[in-house]
C-alpha cells in the first residue's frame, strides 16, 4: 500500500476513534444533563483529531526530500504535507484536496438554505415585516470549526484513498460508459421516487414550502449528477457541443427574465399575480441545472448504447 | 470521435537499457516506483517535463518512448 494511503486510512481511523468517544462520552453525560448540554461536552473530544498530524510522522518514507527533480514541485506544498510527493503523488493530493473544499462549501451551501426553508415558512405577511433571527451559542463556534476540519479531512482522506485504487482497477471504455451510464439513471430514478415522498412530508409545512423544497432539492440532485460523469476521457461531438450551446443560451435568456420579473414583481403598483418572489430562484435554478443535467447524460447514454452494438456487430 | 490516448514503450526502453529496473528508472526521474508502474500500466499520463526526463533517460526522441494513439 502507497505510503499516501496508508495516511489516509490512519486519518479515517483516528476520526472513526474520535466520533466514538465523541459519542461515548455524549451517552454518558445524559445521565445527568440534557442532550444538548451532553453533546457539547462530549465535543471537547474531537480536538482529538489533531492526532492526524502524526500520521506523516508514524508512516515515514525512505526517499531523502533532495532526491526529488522535479522543478515544477510547489515548495510550499511539498514542506506543510510530505517532501517525498512526485508529481502523480501531488496532482492526487490537490485533487483529494479540492473535493474537501468542495464538499465543505458544498454542505455550507445546504445548510443556510436548509435553514432559510427550515425557518421560512414562519414569516408572516399578515403581521407585517418580521426579522426571523435564529441564535448560535459561542459555545457551539469552534464546534463548527472542528466539524468543518474533519469533514474536509475525511474526504481528503477518502478522495486520496479512491484515486489510488481507482488506478489499480483495469478499465476499458465500455466499462466506464457503463457505470456512467448506470450511475445517472439511477439518481434521475431517485426523482421519480424520492421526490414524491419528500413533497407529501413537506405538504404539512404548506404548499409553498413543498415547492420550493422540491425544486431546491431537486436543482442539488441536479448538479450531484453532474460532479457523477467522471469519464475524463469523453470527447463531446459536434452534435453535443450544439446542445449544450442551446441550452446554455436557453439558461442565459431564463436568468435576464429571473432579474427583469423579480424587479418587477416588487413593484407595489403590480397586481399580485399569485407566485411568490421565493420560488422564481429555486424554480429557474432548478431549470438551468436540468438543462444542463440532460445534456451531459445524453451523452453518457448515448455512448453506451453505441458500444452495446459495437460489441453485438 | 474516439477516446484519445497516449500509450508509452517504458517497459521495453527499460529492458532494452540493461534491464533497468522500475527503481532505478524512478530515481534517474525522480518519481516513485508507483509512479513508473502507473505509467507502465497506462492508468496515468505524466507531465511533459517528466515525459521530455524519461526520453532521455533512455537517450530516444520522446516520439519513441509515447505514442498519441487517436
Amino acid at each position: 500500500m502507497n505510503r499516501h494511503e496508508k495516511i489516509a486510512w490512519f486519518n479515517l481511523a483516528v476520526m472513526v476513534c474520535c466520533m466514538l468517544l465523541f459519542a461515548g462520552v455524549s451517552f454518558f453525560m445524559l445521565n445527568r444533563y440534557s442532550l444538548v448540554y451532553s453533546l457539547r461536552m462530549g465535543s471537547s473530544v474531537l480536538g482529538l483529531g489533531a492526532f492526524m498530524a502524526f500520521g506523516p510522522m508514524i508512516f515515514k518514507g525512505n526517499k531523502p526530500a533532495d532526491s526529488i527533480v522535479d522543478g515544477k514541485r510547489d515548495m510550499a506544498e511539498a514542506i506543510i504535507f510530505d517532501p517525498e510527493l512526485d508529481e502523480r503523488d501531488l496532482m492526487i493530493q490537490r485533487t483529494a484536496r479540492m473535493h474537501g473544499f468542495g464538499v465543505l462549501w458544498f454542505i455550507f451551501i445546504l445548510s443556510l438554505f436548509g435553514t432559510w426553508m427550515w425557518k421560512f415558512y414562519q414569516f408572516s405577511t399578515n403581521e407585517g415585516s418580521r426579522l426571523l433571527t435564529i441564535t448560535v451559542n459561542v459555545m457551539d463556534l469552534p464546534v463548527i470549526i472542528v466539524g468543518s476540519f474533519y469533514l474536509l479531512m475525511f474526504v481528503h482522506s477518502l478522495s486520496t484513498i479512491m484515486q489510488y485504487r481507482a488506478e489499480a482497477v483495469e478499465r476499458d471504455n465500455t466499462e466506464i460508459s457503463f457505470r456512467n451510464c448506470k450511475r445517472s439513471l439511477m439518481l434521475l430514478g431517485y426523482y421519480v421516487v424520492l421526490f414524491p415522498i419528500l413533497g407529501v412530508f413537506m405538504y404539512q409545512a404548506g404548499i409553498e414550502i413543498m415547492l420550493i423544497g422540491l425544486t431546491f432539492g431537486f436543482g442539488i440532485m441536479n448538479l450531484m449528477l453532474w460532479r457523477t460523469r467522471t469519464n475524463p476521457g469523453a470527447v463531446l461531438t459536434d452534435g453535443d457541443m450544439w446542445l449544450l450551446g442551446r441550452a446554455r443560451k436557453i439558461v442565459r435568456v431564463l436568468l435576464i427574465l429571473l432579474y427583469v420579473v423579480s424587479i418587477v414583481m416588487f413593484i407595489p403598483v403590480i397586481p399580485d399575480i399569485g407566485l411568490h418572489p421565493a420560488l422564481l430562484i429555486p424554480v429557474t435554478f432548478t431549470i438551468f441545472t436540468t438543462l444542463i443535467i440532460l445534456t451531459t447524460i445524453y451523452p453518457d447514454v448515448r455512448d453506451f448504447f453505441r458500444e452495446r452494438r459495437h460489441e453485438q456487430a | 470521435m474516439n477516446k484519445p490516448e497516449i500509450h508509452n514503450s517504458i517497459r521495453r526502453f527499460r529492458f532494452e537499457h540493461g534491464e533497468m529496473t522500475q527503481e532505478a528508472l524512478a530515481k534517474r526521474v525522480g518519481v516513485s516506483r508507483q509512479t513508473i508502474i502507473a505509467l507502465e500500466a497506462g492508468k496515468y499520463v505524466p507531465s511533459l517535463g517528466l515525459a521530455f526526463r524519461i526520453a532521455r533517460v533512455f537517450g530516444a526522441n520522446i516520439e519513441d518512448v509515447f505514442e498519441y494513439m487517436e
